[in-house]
């Protein structure tokens, strides 16, 4: 390790460049990496405001701070904000800063087009913004678009939508392009594919799946454009179009998009799991056996999202079952981190209160989810609040925990500074509190039928939408203590973190000082003296 | 950075980028794709409900098959006897009130194999030469093959003078194979009007 140490300390000379330039300009992996977590940091604080005003207004039942319009607005920004500002560009990010590390390149294949995909999004999510200052307002659709509530009756400022949904898809593809060079062309010689890390095989199926359906988002936006401004009819049913078409198209793009938001988020428990529970990875070939099953079975299960539009009988059994039979590999998942930590040296620093909560409460997301599945159940279940616990617990407990533990796991390595464990841990108690509280009374008030996207609902739901907005702004107020502890983080207060960090942590991005140096591998690392392991026997 | 690190510095092979590049490409393609694709799917199997846009052509050929079907093979095969069937008319448009769309009759009761013909009535008060698209759809869905419709409204545009009130008139029939288990079928046209634009459109 030494050896190679002073090896790549000594053999580069470009250092960061100084002031904005460093920013605008890099192509260092590591930059890059940085800037998509930050601007995914404020996205979800931009987007995190916009649920506490939604959970405000729903505090008591009534019209009091906002009107319905402006309300409709919220939820569609709330949406767009989180999937596509949020999480996706956080695991980017984190894909930038770890792939090239882990599988011991010097940096992504395609350095410019990295910087690119980056500089594309604060212009997207810019032109998202602004349209809450355009005449008619925001989208007020709701993040699903449907049309014609997205064509017809839609807001002029739905073209600007239109317009940054396709430099995000420009964005996510050369990303997904990147990450797929890197990991095929820039392994280390002896890293064979079944030597890969979990989140380097989570992350390059991942990234199949965001080449697959980002360009049909890309196109079924286009199809709305055309629609609204070019007297097509590909969903108006006068001229021969058809409504139902545009749930078909985006759904297609929509189901394997929730699996670009966990897969990765499966990657990263998996490499926090085994490092606290000081044990190998239970059952690594099943693990990228069931995330690739998974993947391809995401392709053919879409068109449960709707179960009510009217589907024949063949249609709803065999997306029922479809569905179901997904359980099947995420059920095998789940069972790994388990068996991982049993009869483990288990301790309980933050990242690994985050991961365990994952797997809990990603469970009975799924489990939800499951329920819905259920053809003849959904009907019952469809568009109510039933629905919003169910996503809500796989995106944020699932997604969202996983990318908090991540950074815990990992900033010590990126700024060479240990966090504050004490505040991680407060941390993670209020928000594991505030989390439940907020999504799990959404289950009883679905199944009591209160609809979803409406700002205002009957009186017997008031009580749990109370409990609901008092959790959603613990949860919500106890992120600051996440955005302090990462800022005391970058400004190097802390003790300074070793090379490993964590006793149990194995993988070549742990074999670098910490913090990584700005150069990393510049020459290949030797796998077998550095007695490299995944993490897996 | 001398020689020797330029080639331990690992390439991406452009081979591999072309071709991640390209697979968008047809992706974004294959997007637009799913539309002729999910028409071709409800085709074979029938589904959605929906019928044939320019039927004059197959109408006829089912006809053709369907008589010499239920004539020749009477003797031979199976006796194919007619039963009766419950046919409900209903219509709608985005203005319900404004168009006066309505059909003569709510409800029939017919005999499979024979014709028959029944008729809508629609109404443009408005003071412009309006265009209407009217969209047929038969629940449940898969009742959508034995309904044959030698003569419809829908089969192409209808341009209303201003005030103009007319009848028109579908003539259809329920196929001799008609399983059964139909026993009431429900046939809805959708109307959508738009404003006469100009004589291309006049076919």
């Amino acid at each position: 390790m030494t050896d190679h140490q002073t090896a790549t300390t000594h053999e580069h000379s470009a250092a960061p460049a100084t002031g904005i330039k460093r920013w605008l300009y890099t192509t260092n992996h590591k930059d890059i990496g940085s800037m998509y977590l930050i601007f995914s940091l404020v996205m979800l604080l931009i987007g995190g405001s916009m649920a506490l005003l939604i959970r405000s207004e729903l505090f008591q039942p009534g019209l009091q701070l906002m009107q319905p319009e402006f309300f409709n607005q919220m939820t569609t920004l709330h949406g767009i904000i989180m999937v596509f500002g949020a999480i996706m560009p956080a695991f980017v990010g984190m894909a930038n800063w770890l792939i090239p590390m882990m599988v011991g390149a010097p940096d992504m294949a395609l350095p410019r087009i990295n910087n690119w995909s980056f500089w594309l999004l604060p212009f997207a999510f810019g032109m998202v913004l602004s349209t809450l200052f355009m005449e008619g307002g925001a989208p007020n659709f709701g993040w699903t678009f449907y049309a014609p509530l997205s064509t017809t009756y839609a807001p002029p400022s739905v073209t600007f939508f239109i317009f940054s949904v396709h430099i995000m898809g420009i964005s996510s593809v050369m990303g997904a392009v990147n990450v797929i060079a890197t990991i095929m062309n820039m392994r280390a010689p002896g890293m064979n594919y079944m030597k890969m890390p979990m989140f380097v095989w989570t992350w390059l199926i991942t990234a199949f799946l965001l080449l697959a359906v980002m360009p049909v988002l890309a196109g079924v936006v286009t199809m709305m454009l055309m629609d609204i401004h070019f007297g097509t009819s590909f969903f108006d049913a006068a001229g021969g179009g058809d409504p139902v078409m545009f749930q078909h198209i985006f759904w297609f793009f929509g189901h394997p998009e929730v699996y670009i938001m966990i897969l990765p988020a499966f990657g990263i428990v998996s490499h926090i799991i085994p490092t606290f529970a000081r044990k190998p990875l239970f059952g690594y070939h099943s693990m990228v056996i069931a995330t690739s099953s998974i993947a391809v079975l995401s392709f053919i299960v879409w068109a449960h999202h709707m179960f009510t539009v009217g589907m024949p009988l063949v249609g709803e059994l065999f997306f029922m079952y479809s569905t179901m039979l997904i359980a099947v590999p995420t059920g095998v998942e789940v069972f790994n981190w388990v068996a991982t930590m049993f009869r483990g040296s288990m301790t309980f620093e933050t990242p690994m209160l985050f991961s365990i909560a994952f797997v809990v409460l990603f469970t009975i997301g799924g489990l939800s989810g499951l329920m819905l599945a259920i053809a003849p159940a959904d009907f019952q279940y469809h568009d109510t609040y039933f629905v919003v616990a169910h996503f809500h617990y796989v995106l944020v407990p699932g997604a969202l925990f996983s990318i908090i533990a991540g950074v815990y796991f990992w900033i010590p390595k990126w700024t060479g500074v240990m966090y504050n464990e004490g505040m991680g841990k407060f941390h993670f108690w209020l928000s594991f509190v505030g989390v439940n509280l907020t999504f799990f009374p959404m289950h009883f008030i679905g199944l009591a039928g209160m609809p979803r996207r409406i700002p205002d609902y009957a009186l017997q739901f008031a009580d749990f939408n109370m409990v609901a907005s008092i959790g959603a702004f613990l949860f919500g107020l106890s992120q600051l203590i996440f955005v302090y502890n990462i800022i005391q983080c970058i400004r190097q207060r802390g003790c300074p973190a070793s090379p490993q960090v964590w006793e149990g942590a194995e993988g070549l991005e742990w074999t670098v000082d910490s913090p990584a140096p700005y150069h990393t591998f510049q020459t290949p690392p030797d796998l077998d003296k550095l007695q490299y392991s995944n993490g897996h026997n | 950075m001398s020689t020797l690190q330029q080639e331990q510095r690992r390439k991406p092979e452009s081979s591999l980028i072309i071709k991640l590049v390209l697979f968008p490409c047809l992706m974004f393609g294959f997007g637009f794709l799913l539309i002729p694709l999910y028409d071709v799917f409800c085709d074979i199997t029938g589904l959605n409900g929906k019928f044939e846009l320019s039927p004059p052509v197959t109408a006829n050929e089912t006809i053709a098959t369907d008589s010499i079907f239920s004539s020749s093979d009477d003797s031979s095969a199976k006796k194919i006897i007619p039963h009766n069937v419950i046919l409900q008319f209903t219509s709608a448009s985005d203005e319900q009130e404004k168009w006066k769309f309505y059909p003569a009759k709510t409800q029939l009761e017919i005999s499979t194999g024979q014709q028959y013909k029944t008729y809508f009535t629609l109404q443009n008060p408005t003071n412009d030469v309006m265009e209407f698209t009217s969209i047929p759809s038969i629940s449940p869905g898969l009742a959508a093959e034995y309904l044959i419709k030698t003569e419809c409204f829908c089969f192409q545009k209808q341009i209303l003078q201003p005030g103009e009130n007319v009848e028109m008139p579908l003539v259809f029939k329920l196929r001799n194979d008609t399983p059964k288990d139909y026993k009431k079928l429900t046939l809805a046209y959708r109307i959508y009007a738009t404003p006469y634009r100009s004589t291309a459109y006049v076919r």
